[in-house]
């Protein structure tokens, strides 16, 4: 008797018991769309992250920042932060040096150091502005919108160019809503120095972001930020700061780079051509962040949380196994006859067991397959649930978050696989039972 | 034809509980032989050793004692399995009741022999329904046993016995759940089949007079076969060279 006919016979008996079959099945649709469920959660909340950590452009870069290296023997008693000296911090030079020896794999990078304020007094208005001293490939970093005019590029930081990129509220009330690009403007320090500078480009004031939404302060009092190229401000900026140098900059990466293995050669760029060998104080280092690795870290824990509580769940399925097993022996019993008129006719144990064996795996398959549409079902509606809860209690997260429901394909095969494997298990005691009968009792059985 | 008989047993002893205290032995030395072609019955009582004698015939059972040989295979040395492939290949048979599957068709129940046989879906089709033709059952095919007559399901039940083509039909009392009138209708079908088709046929019955219809008559009794006499049916072929 070969598997089809199995599955035939099976099939007909489970349309027969139709009522006990779906008892029988619950336990095994409990179980599975528990996990499928679960999986589905946490595999969606996975997408989520990190399809919102992507809109917010934090997985192509990588946070540097200048600190000093841990003590070499590991012992943080005796060891002191050395001093910082204005030698020690790094310089647009670096920058540069970094650029060229790391062409292949880094888009740019990206510097956001304050300036100090100042107001800009125009023949059509004035605004007060922060100075912040950058670089090409900032607003893009950054998703803030350029409306008109040009990004930064790398001449203007190497030939200290006076470039500026305002608001489009500085637009507003210091130009009278004119497009100001090519236009000279003068900023007034707090120093009280005054810098000429050419608008260069405008960019997009997103309130929401920059955190001013609903404030008190007039729109026109808004402070909003006038961007120089870092190595302008640092020859002819403020004097808020005892330095104007680097201790933090961004490195923007290239689409498809490696940024785990990117991380390790920046750093080994800097303790080899800067703190080695130069005025430097060797003790200092680039550490750095990123949110790839980040994101890689909260991932793996989700991961974890999400196959610990899957198996939790899937304790279920052994009680569903139980359950299979109970039933499959009954049937065992009401069919003795059935069995005993098999066994005349020439069937052997092995067919007997494979009849027995498919029936509990088929109704286990089918409890499987209902199971994981419940869990997919299951999974779309919490989410989505979830994501309104999201938007009511914290409706600024909610602009970041992209909800994607997205069940888990793998979790999907697994868990069919392992209801069938419940099947084989509970489903073997029973057909072991059958397969014993001795035929002439199976016959005389009434 | 060929000269070894169908079956061939010496000396048969069926014991239960053996080595224990309530050893019980039903048969005590059964000796017989059938030859191909041979359509006998072997009757007695209640008690006499009928069923365990007919467990044993049908492979269902091995003997304690003595040999048995079914068209020359010993059957008292085989395993389970091989007793399986015995039942299917040699053995049809034909119950009392029936011992149809209530839940699935008449063709479907022909085909079951063939399913063990690892004969194809469409061959077990074909064969179902050439055997069902022949006990005149064609039109009942797709009904359940539950929607036939006890004499419909009989027939249904002796185109299952035939469709492997069997060496042995081994009936059970077979029109014992019967009225008299089907009862006759079974036991013509069961001449056409010895005359038409030169089955070997064992019938197991209590009635003497269903005995009556067969060749040879083995009288069992308390275990033992204490007579043996020539019954009133002659096959026709066998009448006219006399």
């Amino acid at each position: 008797m070969n598997l089809k006919e199995s599955i035939r016979l099976s099939l007909d008996n489970i349309r027969l018991n139709r009522m006990r079959s779906i008892l029988t099945m619950l336990g095994i649709i409990i179980g599975i769309s528990a996990v499928i469920t679960i999986t589905t959660i946490g595999n969606s909340l996975k997408r989520t992250i990190s399809v919102s950590m992507k809109s917010l452009g934090g997985v192509n870069s990588i946070e540097c920042y200048m600190t000093a290296d841990p003590p070499e023997d590991d012992n943080w008693d005796n060891w002191e932060y050395p001093e910082t000296r204005e030698e020690d911090l790094l310089t647009w030079e670096d920058m540069s040096g970094l650029m060229d020896y790391e062409g292949d794999n880094i888009e740019g990078v990206v510097l956001n150091a304050g300036f100090g304020s100042g107001t800009v007094n125009t023949d059509t208005g004035s605004a007060k502005v922060s100075l912040t001293g950058s670089s090409a490939g900032y607003f893009k970093t950054n998703k803030i919108d350029l409306i008109s005019g040009r990004d930064f590029t790398r001449r203007d930081n190497d030939e200290q160019k006076a470039s500026a990129i305002v608001s489009d509220l500085f637009v507003k009330y210091a130009c009278d809503g004119k497009n100001p690009v090519g236009q000279k403007i003068q900023v007034e320090l707090s120093s009280g120095n005054i810098l000429n500078v050419y608008v260069a480009g405008v960019y997009h004031y997103d309130k929401r972001r920059m955190g001013t939404a609903g404030s008190k302060i007039a729109e026109k009092d808004i402070e909003t930020a006038i961007y120089l190229p870092f190595n302008y401000l640092k020859e002819k900026g403020g004097d808020e700061s005892p330095y104007y140098e680097i201790d933090f900059f961004t490195v923007v990466t290239k689409e498809g780079t490696d940024t785990v293995a990117l991380t390790e050669d920046v750093k080994k760029y800097f303790d080899e051509n800067k703190y080695n060998g130069t005025d430097a104080n060797e003790k200092f280092g680039v550490a750095t962040y990123d949110m790839a690795s980040e994101l890689s870290q909260i991932t793996k824990i989700l991961d974890i949380v999400t196959i610990a509580i899957a198996i939790i769940a899937s304790i279920s399925l052994i009680v569903g196994g139980v359950g299979v097993m109970n039933i499959m022996l009954v049937s065992v019993v009401e069919r003795t006859r059935e069995i005993g008129i098999r066994k005349a006719l020439g069937a052997r144990k092995k067919n007997i067991r494979l009849q027995f064996l498919t029936e509990a795996v088929v109704i286990c398959f089918i409890g499987g397959i209902i199971g994981v549409s419940i869990g997919i079902a299951n999974g779309f509606l919490l989410s989505l649930v979830g994501g309104h809860l999201i938007e009511n209690m914290e409706p600024e997260m909610a602009s970041y978050l992209t909800i994607s429901v997205s069940p888990s394909i793998p979790a999907i095969v697994i868990s069919v696989v392992f209801s069938m494997l419940v099947g084989i298990v509970f489903g073997s005691y029973p057909a072991k039972r059958a397969a014993e009968l001795s035929p002439i009792e199976a016959l005389r059985y009434e | 034809m060929s000269d070894t008989p169908v079956i061939e047993m010496k000396n048969i002893i069926k014991r239960y509980y053996e080595g224990q205290e309530n050893e019980l032995e039903i048969l005590h030395g059964i000796g017989l032989t059938v030859k191909e072609g041979e359509f006998v019955s072997v009757v007695g009582e209640s008690g006499s050793g009928k069923s365990t004698l007919m467990n044993i015939i049908g492979a269902l059972d091995r003997p304690s004692e003595g040999s048995y040989y079914l068209n020359g295979e010993n059957v008292g040395e085989m395993d389970d399995e091989t007793l399986s492939d015995v039942r299917n290949r040699k053995i049809g048979f034909v119950f009392q009741s029936f011992y149809l599957m209530p839940r699935i068709s008449a063709v479907r129940n022909v085909e079951v022999p063939l399913l063990y046989a690892g004969v194809s879906e469409k061959e077990r089709h074909r064969r179902a329904m050439e055997q069902l033709e022949i006990v005149g059952m064609t039109q009942r095919a797709d009904h359940k046993p539950s929607e036939l007559s006890g004499g419909q399901n009989q027939r249904v039940a002796i185109a299952r016995a035939m469709i492997n083509n069997p060496s042995l039909i081994l009936a059970d009392e077979p029109t014992g759940a019967l009225d008299s009138k089907t009862g006759h209708i079974v036991m013509d079908l069961f001449h056409r089949l010895h005359e038409e088709y030169k089955k070997t046929i064992v019938l197991i019955t209590h009635s003497r007079e269903l005995a009556q219809e067969t060749q040879r008559i083995l009288t069992l009794s308390d275990g033992l076969i204490v007579g043996e006499q020539q019954g009133t049916y002659q096959k026709p072929d066998k009448q006219t060279e006399a």
